[in-house]
């Protein structure tokens, strides 16, 4: 895995064309930026497109019933130059926990600050609540 | 007998014809002043980052690792933790973007709808025709699409190739007239020529569409924009410039030099990109939050 990661961050040509030209919004326009959450659920869908990739999970909830999480991420160039366009790495039905801050409307959506994959490894691609990546204690 | 002579003649003559033929393209073919001119095949990169900022900066000189923020202190401002140092993630420098010395120069019949546009870029509903066109997914379009990501120069011809929404360019450098016709045709990346001014390129392009913008805060353009760039060669740098004319002007906007260093990563390939599928305009808890 670590090999896959480094091998497509070399290659990847970190191309950024600046803050110029971007028509977006500040992240807080619509997420609260001072709250972090932490959820853990099963990949059910990736939407790979501009300008911000999308990750759709869902949670099991104490009581049994599941809800649908959508996560929002940079976009695919960013996320390749992470080395996370590998598709091997998201794998559908797969169970993930996602750091992200909430959306301010209270729908279920959130901005991604960081994912736990599978296999324990540990991505941050925003400001997760300990960049470490330890879980909090609950 | 008669006829494979025959065939044998008409071989031979067409040999010679193919021959001849060649001779006068190779003639033809070597332009010495081309052979002489900069080099500008490559895969182009931003500039190299910044040294680290003894006070916050604000995004005019992005890092390349945009991921690696914690040493930055602009993330951290206040003591922030976790998601809050995402308040200054994107454009959250507006005010000092606005406040630039160098932005388009609007006639004052201009200045209501650059306000409005500013002010409504991310409103859409009733506002949507001053929405920023990027939310409509259109391509950047020249100028806002920067500089290319990597530029291929075959003789007097040179492709300027562009990561981000897969846009390319064929530009001819050998000094030609812009058609007549199609200098008035209305695309994004308008109808380009290029000439050499010594060791600089200089490639000037109209016949553009309105539909763009030329950035964020609102700064449109008209369809009788002119945008002339410059490429110098410079060791591994490539110095680039854009100058944008256009009636709506009082001056020509004339952008600084931007500095942009060749990839020299064994192996490093331009990639595709995705579609852009944006759907966010009119759905912001802050629309005027532009940040």
């Amino acid at each position: 895995m670590k090999k896959v990661i480094i091998g497509a961050s070399m290659i990847a040509l970190g191309l950024a064309t600046g803050s110029a030209a971007n028509a977006h919004h500040a992240v807080q326009a619509q997420f609260d930026v001072t709250k972090n959450v932490i959820i853990t659920g099963k990949l059910v869908k990736v939407d790979w497109q501009n300008p911000h990739a999308w990750f759709h999970f869902e949670v099991t909830k104490p009581d049994g019933s599941t809800e649908t999480w959508s996560t929002e991420t940079v976009g695919p160039n960013g996320l390749r130059r992470l080395g996370l366009s590998d598709r091997r790495l998201f794998q559908i039905g797969e169970t993930y926990k996602v750091d992200f801050c909430p959306d301010r409307s209270g729908a279920k959506l959130g901005f991604t600050n960081a994912f736990w994959f599978p296999d324990g490894k540990f991505i941050k691609v925003g400001f997760p609540e300990n960049p470490n990546g330890e879980l909090p204690a609950n | 007998m008669k006829q494979v002579l025959a065939t044998f003649g008409r071989s031979v003559l067409a040999s010679g014809l193919c021959l001849a033929m060649a001779s006068v393209a190779l003639a033809q073919a070597p332009a010495p002043a081309a052979a002489k001119r900069p080099d500008l095949n490559g895969i182009w990169l931003p500039g190299a980052p910044p040294p680290p900022a003894k006070s916050a900066t604000c995004g005019e000189q992005k890092k390349i690792d945009a991921f690696d923020n914690d040493k930055n202190e602009r993330f951290a401002a206040n003591g922030a933790k976790g998601g809050s140092k995402w308040i200054t993630f994107e454009q959250d420098c507006g005010v000092q973007h606005r406040g630039r010395v160098s932005k388009p120069e609007y006639k004052p019949q201009y200045w209501e709808l650059v306000r409005k546009n500013d002010y409504y870029a991310n409103a859409g509903g009733e506002y949507e025709q001053y929405a920023d066109p990027k939310w409509k997914n259109i391509p950047n379009g020249v100028p806002r699409i920067g500089p290319p990501n990597q530029i291929v120069q075959i003789g007097d011809q040179a492709f300027f190739l562009y990561e981000e929404q897969n846009q390319f360019r064929s530009i001819p450098t050998d000094c030609r007239e812009h058609d007549p016709v199609l200098k008035y045709d209305q695309t994004m990346n308008g109808l380009s020529v290029g000439c050499w001014e010594g060791d600089t390129l200089v490639v000037t392009s109209m016949g553009f569409s309105a539909d763009t913008w030329l950035d964020w805060p609102g700064y449109m353009h008209s369809n009788e924009m002119v945008v002339i760039e410059r490429f110098k060669r410079d060791g591994d740098g490539l110095e680039y410039q854009q100058i944008i004319q256009d009636p709506m002007f009082l001056r020509p906007w004339v952008n600084p030099v931007v500095k942009l260093n060749i990839n020299k990563t064994p192996g490093a390939q331009l990639m595709q990109d995705v579609p852009y599928i944006d759907r966010s305009l009119g759905k912001l808890f802050d629309p005027n939050y532009r940040g």
